[in-house]
Protein backbone atom coordinates (compact mmCIF):
# COMPACT_ATOMS: atom_id res chain seq x y z
CA UNK A 1 0.00 0.00 0.00
CA UNK A 2 1.64 3.03 -0.94
CA UNK A 3 1.20 6.81 0.13
CA UNK A 4 -0.54 6.08 3.36
CA UNK A 5 -0.23 8.75 5.79
CA UNK A 6 1.65 8.66 9.69
CA UNK A 7 -1.66 7.85 11.56
CA UNK A 8 -2.83 5.41 8.78
CA UNK A 9 0.40 3.37 9.47
CA UNK A 10 0.61 3.81 13.24
CA UNK A 11 -3.24 2.53 13.22
CA UNK A 12 -1.96 -0.52 10.93
CA UNK A 13 1.05 -0.37 13.07
CA UNK A 14 -0.78 -0.44 15.95
CA UNK A 15 -2.46 -3.61 15.19
CA UNK A 16 1.15 -5.82 15.07
CA UNK A 17 2.13 -4.33 11.34
CA UNK A 18 5.70 -4.17 11.67
CA UNK A 19 6.30 -3.19 8.23
CA UNK A 20 3.91 -0.55 8.51
CA UNK A 21 6.30 0.63 12.10
CA UNK A 22 9.12 0.44 9.47
CA UNK A 23 7.60 2.56 6.84
CA UNK A 24 7.07 5.30 9.84
CA UNK A 25 10.62 5.48 10.77
CA UNK A 26 11.68 5.93 7.78
CA UNK A 27 9.31 8.77 7.30
CA UNK A 28 10.01 10.71 11.06
CA UNK A 29 13.44 9.66 10.57
CA UNK A 30 14.35 13.22 9.30
CA UNK A 31 12.18 15.16 11.67
CA UNK A 32 12.85 12.57 14.80
CA UNK A 33 17.29 13.31 13.52
CA UNK A 34 16.67 17.73 13.36
CA UNK A 35 14.82 17.56 16.76
CA UNK A 36 17.41 15.60 18.37
CA UNK A 37 20.52 16.09 16.89
CA UNK A 38 19.04 19.90 17.20
CA UNK A 39 19.24 19.79 20.55
CA UNK A 40 21.86 17.42 21.44
CA UNK A 41 24.47 18.11 18.61
CA UNK A 42 26.20 15.48 16.42
CA UNK A 43 26.97 13.21 19.80
CA UNK A 44 27.17 9.62 20.28
CA UNK A 45 24.28 9.81 22.30
CA UNK A 46 22.12 11.78 19.99
CA UNK A 47 21.20 8.33 17.95
CA UNK A 48 20.44 6.64 21.06
CA UNK A 49 17.95 9.45 21.98
CA UNK A 50 16.37 8.87 18.05
CA UNK A 51 16.30 5.42 18.69
CA UNK A 52 14.69 5.26 22.34
CA UNK A 53 11.95 7.66 20.65
CA UNK A 54 11.39 5.13 18.43
CA UNK A 55 11.12 2.59 20.89
CA UNK A 56 8.90 4.06 23.06
CA UNK A 57 6.89 5.39 20.55
CA UNK A 58 6.15 1.53 19.61
CA UNK A 59 5.99 0.38 23.42
CA UNK A 60 2.77 3.79 23.33
CA UNK A 61 1.21 2.65 19.98
CA UNK A 62 -1.53 1.26 21.43
CA UNK A 63 -1.96 4.13 23.73
CA UNK A 64 -2.29 6.88 21.34
CA UNK A 65 -5.23 8.28 20.50
CA UNK A 66 -4.69 10.91 18.06
CA UNK A 67 -5.46 13.80 20.31
CA UNK A 68 -2.33 15.19 17.84
CA UNK A 69 -0.42 14.41 14.77
CA UNK A 70 1.88 11.44 15.15
CA UNK A 71 4.88 13.58 14.26
CA UNK A 72 3.72 16.20 16.78
CA UNK A 73 3.47 12.82 19.21
CA UNK A 74 6.80 12.14 18.08
CA UNK A 75 8.27 15.21 18.36
CA UNK A 76 7.23 15.54 22.01
CA UNK A 77 8.88 12.06 22.87
CA UNK A 78 12.19 13.37 21.08
CA UNK A 79 12.06 16.36 23.05
CA UNK A 80 11.64 15.21 26.29
CA UNK A 81 14.43 12.35 25.92
CA UNK A 82 16.70 15.17 24.74
CA UNK A 83 15.91 17.64 27.61
CA UNK A 84 16.40 14.25 30.10
CA UNK A 85 19.49 13.78 28.32
CA UNK A 86 21.42 17.22 28.79
CA UNK A 87 19.65 17.21 32.77
CA UNK A 88 21.99 13.95 32.69
CA UNK A 89 24.94 15.65 31.00
CA UNK A 90 24.38 18.49 33.20
CA UNK A 91 24.75 16.29 36.34
CA UNK A 92 27.86 14.34 35.14
CA UNK A 93 29.82 17.05 33.95
CA UNK A 94 30.61 20.14 35.57
CA UNK A 95 31.70 21.53 32.23
CA UNK A 96 35.23 22.88 33.25
CA UNK A 97 36.15 23.54 29.49
CA UNK A 98 33.57 25.97 28.83
CA UNK A 99 32.08 26.40 25.52
CA UNK A 100 33.05 29.86 25.43
CA UNK A 101 36.79 28.07 24.35
CA UNK A 102 35.38 25.73 21.65
CA UNK A 103 33.62 28.34 20.50
CA UNK A 104 36.57 30.76 20.38
CA UNK A 105 38.44 28.22 18.54
CA UNK A 106 35.29 27.43 15.98
CA UNK A 107 35.09 30.97 15.28
CA UNK A 108 38.79 31.55 14.49
CA UNK A 109 38.46 30.22 11.18
CA UNK A 110 35.27 32.54 10.75
CA UNK A 111 36.32 35.24 8.57
CA UNK A 112 33.55 37.68 9.06
CA UNK A 113 30.39 38.15 10.84
CA UNK A 114 28.12 38.10 8.25
CA UNK A 115 29.87 34.37 7.76
CA UNK A 116 29.23 33.57 11.10
CA UNK A 117 25.61 33.54 10.86
CA UNK A 118 26.79 30.95 7.95
CA UNK A 119 28.65 28.98 10.00
CA UNK A 120 26.95 25.81 11.02
CA UNK A 121 29.00 24.54 13.74
CA UNK A 122 29.31 28.00 15.38
CA UNK A 123 25.56 28.18 14.67
CA UNK A 124 25.22 24.64 16.45
CA UNK A 125 27.77 26.04 19.22
CA UNK A 126 25.55 29.01 19.93
CA UNK A 127 22.57 26.74 20.16
CA UNK A 128 24.10 24.67 22.64
CA UNK A 129 24.74 27.90 24.77
CA UNK A 130 21.21 28.60 25.17
CA UNK A 131 19.26 27.51 27.88
CA UNK A 132 17.45 24.22 27.06
CA UNK A 133 13.78 25.31 27.42
CA UNK A 134 15.13 28.22 25.01
CA UNK A 135 16.92 25.83 22.68
CA UNK A 136 13.86 23.68 22.30
CA UNK A 137 12.11 26.64 20.97
CA UNK A 138 14.29 27.79 18.65
CA UNK A 139 14.80 23.81 17.40
CA UNK A 140 11.00 23.28 16.62
CA UNK A 141 10.36 26.68 15.43
CA UNK A 142 13.44 27.88 13.74
CA UNK A 143 15.23 24.56 12.71
CA UNK A 144 11.87 22.13 11.95
CA UNK A 145 9.14 24.75 11.00
CA UNK A 146 6.42 24.19 13.19
CA UNK A 147 4.65 27.30 13.90
CA UNK A 148 4.05 29.13 16.99
CA UNK A 149 0.90 27.49 17.90
CA UNK A 150 1.92 24.10 16.76
CA UNK A 151 5.14 24.40 19.21
CA UNK A 152 3.17 25.70 21.98
CA UNK A 153 1.17 22.28 21.61
CA UNK A 154 4.06 20.22 21.32
CA UNK A 155 5.13 21.46 24.53
CA UNK A 156 1.91 22.34 26.09
CA UNK A 157 2.68 25.73 26.46
CA UNK A 158 1.07 28.94 26.02
CA UNK A 159 1.92 30.82 22.44
CA UNK A 160 2.78 33.75 24.17
CA UNK A 161 5.61 32.01 25.96
CA UNK A 162 6.67 30.29 22.61
CA UNK A 163 7.14 33.85 21.41
CA UNK A 164 8.78 35.35 24.32
CA UNK A 165 10.80 32.78 24.76
CA UNK A 166 11.93 32.92 21.09
CA UNK A 167 12.46 36.26 20.98
CA UNK A 168 14.99 36.35 23.76
CA UNK A 169 16.67 33.07 22.08
CA UNK A 170 17.08 34.44 18.92
CA UNK A 171 18.84 37.58 20.86
CA UNK A 172 21.00 35.46 22.61
CA UNK A 173 22.01 33.43 19.31
CA UNK A 174 22.56 36.89 17.70
CA UNK A 175 24.65 38.28 20.29
CA UNK A 176 26.65 34.88 20.84
CA UNK A 177 26.87 34.74 17.16
CA UNK A 178 28.30 38.49 16.94
CA UNK A 179 30.57 38.71 19.45
CA UNK A 180 32.26 35.37 18.42
CA UNK A 181 32.45 37.17 14.88
CA UNK A 182 33.48 40.05 16.08
CA UNK A 183 36.86 38.79 17.80
CA UNK A 184 37.91 37.34 14.42
CA UNK A 185 38.23 40.94 13.18
CA UNK B 1 18.31 50.80 20.49
CA UNK B 2 14.65 51.09 21.80
CA UNK B 3 13.75 47.43 23.22
CA UNK B 4 10.13 47.85 22.44
CA UNK B 5 11.46 48.48 18.38
CA UNK B 6 13.47 45.06 18.41
CA UNK B 7 10.53 43.31 20.13
CA UNK B 8 8.15 45.18 17.29
CA UNK B 9 10.96 43.88 14.78
CA UNK B 10 11.07 40.29 16.16
CA UNK B 11 6.63 39.75 16.10
CA UNK B 12 7.46 41.17 12.67
CA UNK B 13 9.26 38.36 11.63
CA UNK B 14 6.53 35.60 13.05
CA UNK B 15 3.41 37.69 12.73
CA UNK B 16 1.46 39.83 10.64
CA UNK B 17 1.30 43.18 12.80
CA UNK B 18 -1.28 45.58 13.76
CA UNK B 19 -1.67 48.79 11.08
CA UNK B 20 0.13 51.15 13.76
CA UNK B 21 2.80 48.52 14.74
CA UNK B 22 3.52 47.94 10.89
CA UNK B 23 3.53 52.07 10.73
CA UNK B 24 5.89 52.42 13.80
CA UNK B 25 7.99 49.66 12.75
CA UNK B 26 8.59 51.01 9.08
CA UNK B 27 9.01 54.48 10.18
CA UNK B 28 11.71 53.07 12.83
CA UNK B 29 13.10 51.39 9.72
CA UNK B 30 13.59 54.35 7.50
CA UNK B 31 14.80 56.18 10.63
CA UNK B 32 17.28 53.79 12.19
CA UNK B 33 20.86 52.02 10.02
CA UNK B 34 21.26 50.40 13.71
CA UNK B 35 17.50 48.78 13.66
CA UNK B 36 18.10 47.81 9.55
CA UNK B 37 21.14 46.32 10.19
CA UNK B 38 19.67 43.96 13.42
CA UNK B 39 16.57 42.78 10.79
CA UNK B 40 19.39 41.95 8.42
CA UNK B 41 21.07 39.86 10.93
CA UNK B 42 17.88 38.51 12.44
CA UNK B 43 17.08 37.25 9.30
CA UNK B 44 19.93 35.69 8.36
CA UNK B 45 20.19 33.83 11.05
CA UNK B 46 16.73 32.11 10.77
CA UNK B 47 17.93 31.53 7.15
CA UNK B 48 20.63 29.96 8.67
CA UNK B 49 18.64 27.79 11.38
CA UNK B 50 16.34 26.97 8.93
CA UNK B 51 18.84 25.09 6.69
CA UNK B 52 20.82 23.77 9.60
CA UNK B 53 18.33 20.96 10.44
CA UNK B 54 20.01 17.57 10.00
CA UNK B 55 17.78 14.93 8.63
CA UNK B 56 19.07 11.71 9.20
CA UNK B 57 21.11 9.94 12.09
CA UNK B 58 23.15 7.84 9.28
CA UNK B 59 23.29 4.98 7.41
CA UNK B 60 20.71 1.96 8.56
CA UNK B 61 19.68 3.83 12.18
CA UNK B 62 15.65 2.51 10.65
CA UNK B 63 17.57 -1.17 10.71
CA UNK B 64 18.49 -0.47 13.98
CA UNK B 65 15.36 0.76 15.07
CA UNK B 66 13.88 -2.45 14.13
CA UNK B 67 16.38 -4.82 15.39
CA UNK B 68 15.25 -3.10 18.78
CA UNK B 69 11.61 -3.49 18.09
CA UNK B 70 12.26 -7.17 17.65
CA UNK B 71 14.15 -7.94 20.48
CA UNK B 72 10.91 -5.66 22.30
CA UNK B 73 8.19 -8.16 20.53
CA UNK B 74 10.59 -11.25 21.73
CA UNK B 75 10.69 -10.44 25.41
CA UNK B 76 7.94 -12.47 27.54
CA UNK B 77 4.42 -11.04 28.47
CA UNK B 78 4.34 -9.80 32.12
CA UNK B 79 2.78 -13.25 33.40
CA UNK B 80 5.37 -15.15 31.29
CA UNK B 81 7.97 -13.15 33.41
CA UNK B 82 6.57 -13.94 36.74
CA UNK B 83 6.68 -17.94 35.96
CA UNK B 84 10.18 -17.07 34.41
CA UNK B 85 11.36 -15.51 37.73
CA UNK B 86 9.26 -18.34 39.96
CA UNK B 87 11.33 -20.89 38.27
CA UNK B 88 14.59 -18.72 38.43
CA UNK B 89 14.65 -18.27 41.98
CA UNK B 90 12.92 -21.32 43.18
CA UNK B 91 16.03 -23.95 43.05
CA UNK B 92 18.97 -20.88 44.76
CA UNK B 93 15.78 -20.74 47.60
CA UNK B 94 15.13 -24.57 47.57
CA UNK B 95 18.55 -25.05 47.94
CA UNK B 96 19.86 -22.39 50.68
CA UNK B 97 16.01 -23.86 52.61
CA UNK B 98 17.19 -27.35 52.47
CA UNK B 99 21.11 -26.53 53.94
CA UNK B 100 19.57 -24.33 56.76
CA UNK B 101 16.99 -27.61 57.90
CA UNK B 102 20.30 -29.88 57.63
CA UNK B 103 22.21 -27.51 60.19
CA UNK B 104 19.22 -27.28 62.18
CA UNK B 105 18.76 -30.94 62.69
CA UNK B 106 22.23 -31.53 63.09
CA UNK B 107 22.55 -28.68 66.07
CA UNK B 108 19.57 -30.42 67.71
CA UNK B 109 21.16 -33.82 67.69
CA UNK B 110 24.45 -32.55 68.97
CA UNK B 111 22.59 -30.89 71.47
CA UNK B 112 20.63 -33.57 72.64
CA UNK B 113 23.65 -35.77 72.32
CA UNK B 114 20.90 -38.48 70.90
CA UNK B 115 19.84 -39.89 67.69
CA UNK B 116 16.15 -39.75 67.40
CA UNK B 117 13.48 -38.13 64.94
CA UNK B 118 11.79 -35.99 68.33
CA UNK B 119 15.77 -34.73 68.94
CA UNK B 120 16.40 -34.39 65.31
CA UNK B 121 13.22 -32.07 65.26
CA UNK B 122 14.27 -30.45 68.69
CA UNK B 123 10.76 -31.94 69.72
CA UNK B 124 10.67 -31.24 73.57
CA UNK B 125 10.16 -33.95 76.04
CA UNK B 126 7.80 -31.59 78.05
CA UNK B 127 4.14 -31.73 76.80
CA UNK B 128 2.19 -28.36 76.73
CA UNK B 129 0.64 -29.10 79.63
CA UNK B 130 3.30 -29.53 81.60
CA UNK B 131 4.96 -26.58 79.92
CA UNK B 132 2.16 -24.16 81.04
CA UNK B 133 1.77 -26.18 84.81
CA UNK B 134 5.59 -25.81 85.75
CA UNK B 135 5.83 -22.23 87.51
CA UNK B 136 7.71 -19.50 85.72
CA UNK B 137 9.33 -18.60 88.29
CA UNK B 138 11.09 -22.17 87.98
CA UNK B 139 12.40 -21.62 84.85
CA UNK B 140 14.24 -18.28 85.82
CA UNK B 141 15.61 -20.21 89.05
CA UNK B 142 16.60 -22.51 87.11
CA UNK B 143 18.47 -20.39 84.29
CA UNK B 144 20.31 -18.87 87.06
Amino acid sequence: MANRTNEELARAAASGDTAAFEELVRKLEPRVAATVIGMLGRTPEAEDIGQETFIRFYKSLKDFRGECSVASYVTRIAINLSLNELKRKKRETNKVVTLDTEIAETAATTENATDAFENQELLQKALDELEPDYRTIVVLRLVEGYSVRETAEILKIPEGTVMSRLSRAQFKLKEVIEKLGGERR
Amino acid sequence: MNQNLRELLLRSLEEELSEQGRQLLDKALLDSVELREEKRKLIKLRESLAGSGADSFGPFFVGRVMTGIKALDKRPANGTLFFEMMFRWFRPVATVGLTLILLFTVFNLIRANDVSIESALGISDNSTEQIWETPLEQYVSSDR
